[in-house]
């Protein structure tokens, strides 16, 4: 599918509201667990090759930098460094924190991207998806996996 | 932040609040109430509209329609007419009304006369109104005497987690809110709802609120949305993917009906007979109403609120009585046929409804 089909679908995806949750929004965890890697956030940035993700590292770090290297999806350490993330991941490219907290929930394979262009606004996004994690009630991302939806 | 300061920023929050709704657009833009797919069958022949009785009663009282003015405002000089005058044409209609969060005359005692209303109609059913994140903030004590003041007869407590996520100077804590709701229901002497402002209520929150408080009030999402209200005040893009969130007030009325033995009141997007009619047939015990209260007063005072909710009040009673249905227990027990999408939605979430109702 293509990036406005996937929109399609996920705006028929609802997450079912907690009125009164029991957590706090500033304390929801958003690291995350991809085979035997754990990213920081689950929102990564699609760097162009190995030369630019180790560019954006030094300068951004907001949000974990990843590559496409042939089949395999490399992420660049703090140190330049890059580790290979579970071959079975797919990458999925998201307009906003909600649509990434759709996708963790719908696509246990799935890490939420955007690219370069939109690393301004990668504290808005990350911030939207906490959000999103607050109402429902989720305090890390695997309770999210598990928030009641349903779809329309 | 000094108690001054406190106090000045909730008397400021509160009018900018009332002219966002008045000027801004602040419905919810993709998403429904869910009641348009509600269909009633009639209950036999039709009547004589003279003949339609809509009271029905609620904490022991009798009211003359299922019908309340939600809790809007308060707090400020400038919003204290709009109280006084939804007071008076309730009063006429003999319905119940509330008042907004009353925190603003906890900081400032000054302000206590613009949610005090009985003044004007003194044997109105009134639901005062604290926010549950405040509950942290005040004692059971606090709150006796906010009510007290006020010769409130029923509290709300209202439950806002969307719209403080987006608040610029939101509380996003809700640690320990549930376990002081419940102490705060069980410790005032005025029944107490837990009402939502447009997000909805789930079954999974009606069931824990089962026993331990006297209504719910889902104020479902279809009306306004406050995360828009405070996406404008923000000024920011944050709020935006978050405009449409919520559970529409069909849903969240058959859902916390499924999961909460209480009275159960539908909010959220109500706007004509059609949507109190379709409302209590699912089940609501009252449909309370906000927005087109606030707009009708800004254009006519107590007589447009008056008129606006009368004239809901004849169709109600003009429609009843060509479906055949006499009273409000009648209209709770009609056949209602549910169609789609809502009837794939009640399915999907495991809603159980009564056997009177017909899923598509």
């Amino acid at each position: 599918m293509n990036s406005e089909q996937i929109s399609a679908e996920l705006r028929r995806i609802h997450f079912v509201h907690c009125a009164i949750p029991d957590i706090s929004l500033d304390r929801v965890r958003t690291d995350f667990a991809i085979g035997n890697i754990r990213l920081d956030e689950p929102i990564v940035v699609l760097a162009d090759d190995k030369d630019d993700a180790r560019e954006i590292v030094k300068h951004e770090n907001a949000l974990p930098v990843v590559f496409l290297d042939g089949e395999s999806m490399r992420m660049v350490e703090g140190n330049g460094k890059n580790v290979m993330l579970d071959h079975d991941c797919h990458l999925v490219k998201v307009g906003d924190g909600l649509m990434a907290a759709k996708i963790l929930r719908y696509d246990a394979k799935a890490v939420p991207y955007i690219p370069k262009s939109e690393i301004k606004n990668a504290e808005m996004y990350l911030q939207q998806l906490k959000v999103a994690m607050f109402l429902t009630n989720s305090k890390d991302i695997e309770a999210m996996r598990s928030a009641p939806i349903y779809i329309v | 932040m000094s108690e001054k300061t406190t106090a000045t920023v909730t008397q400021s929050r509160k009018l900018e609040h009332v002219n966002i709704i008045l000027n801004k657009e602040t419905q919810y833009r993709e998403k429904t109430t869910m009641l348009e797919y509600v269909e009633l069958a009639g209950g036999g022949a039709s009547i004589a509209k003279v003949d339609v009785d809509l009271g029905t009663e609620i904490v022991g009282k009798e009211i003359d329609a299922p019908i309340f003015v939600s809790g809007m405002t308060g707090g400020h000089s400038d919003v204290f007419g709009i109280n006084k005058n939804i007071a008076k044409a309730v009063a006429k209609l003999n319905i119940p009304m509330g008042v907004g969060s009353q925190r603003a005359m906890i900081e400032d005692k000054n302000l206590a006369y613009t949610y005090d209303v009985k003044k004007f109609a003194k044997d109105i059913i009134l639901i005062g109104n604290i926010g549950a994140t405040s509950l942290h903030r005040y004692g059971n004590e606090t709150i006796q005497e906010m009510l007290d003041e006020v010769n409130a007869d029923m509290l709300a407590i209202h439950t806002n987690p969307a719209q403080e996520s987006v608040q610029p100077e939101g509380d996003v804590d809700f640690r320990g809110i549930f376990k002081r709701i419940v102490e705060v229901a069980k410790y005032v002497r005025q029944p107490t709802i837990l009402k939502e402002v447009g997000n909805g209520v789930s079954k999974e929150v009606a069931q824990r609120l089962d026993g331990k408080v006297y209504g719910i009030d889902v104020q479902g999402a279809g009306g306004t949305t406050w995360v828009g209200v405070e996406t404008y005040r923000s000024k920011g893009e944050e709020g935006l993917a978050f405009w449409d969130w919520g559970i529409p007030t069909a849903l969240s009325v058959l859902e916390t009906k499924d999961s909460f033995k209480g009275k159960v009141f539908a909010s959220g997007g109500i706007r004509s007979a059609d949507d109190v009619i379709r409302a209590v047939a699912l089940g609501a015990d009252l449909c309370g109403m906000a927005k087109p209260v606030l707009m009708s007063e800004s254009r006519q005072g107590s007589d447009g609120v008056y008129s606006m909710l009368s004239s809901i009040i004849e169709d109600m009673k003009k429609k009843m009585a060509k479906l055949g249905l006499r009273n409000i227990g009648e209209l709770k027990n009609a056949k209602v046929l549910i169609k789609e999408p809502l009837s794939g939605v009640i399915k999907q979430r495991g809603v159980h409804v009564p056997g009177r109702f017909v899923l598509e």
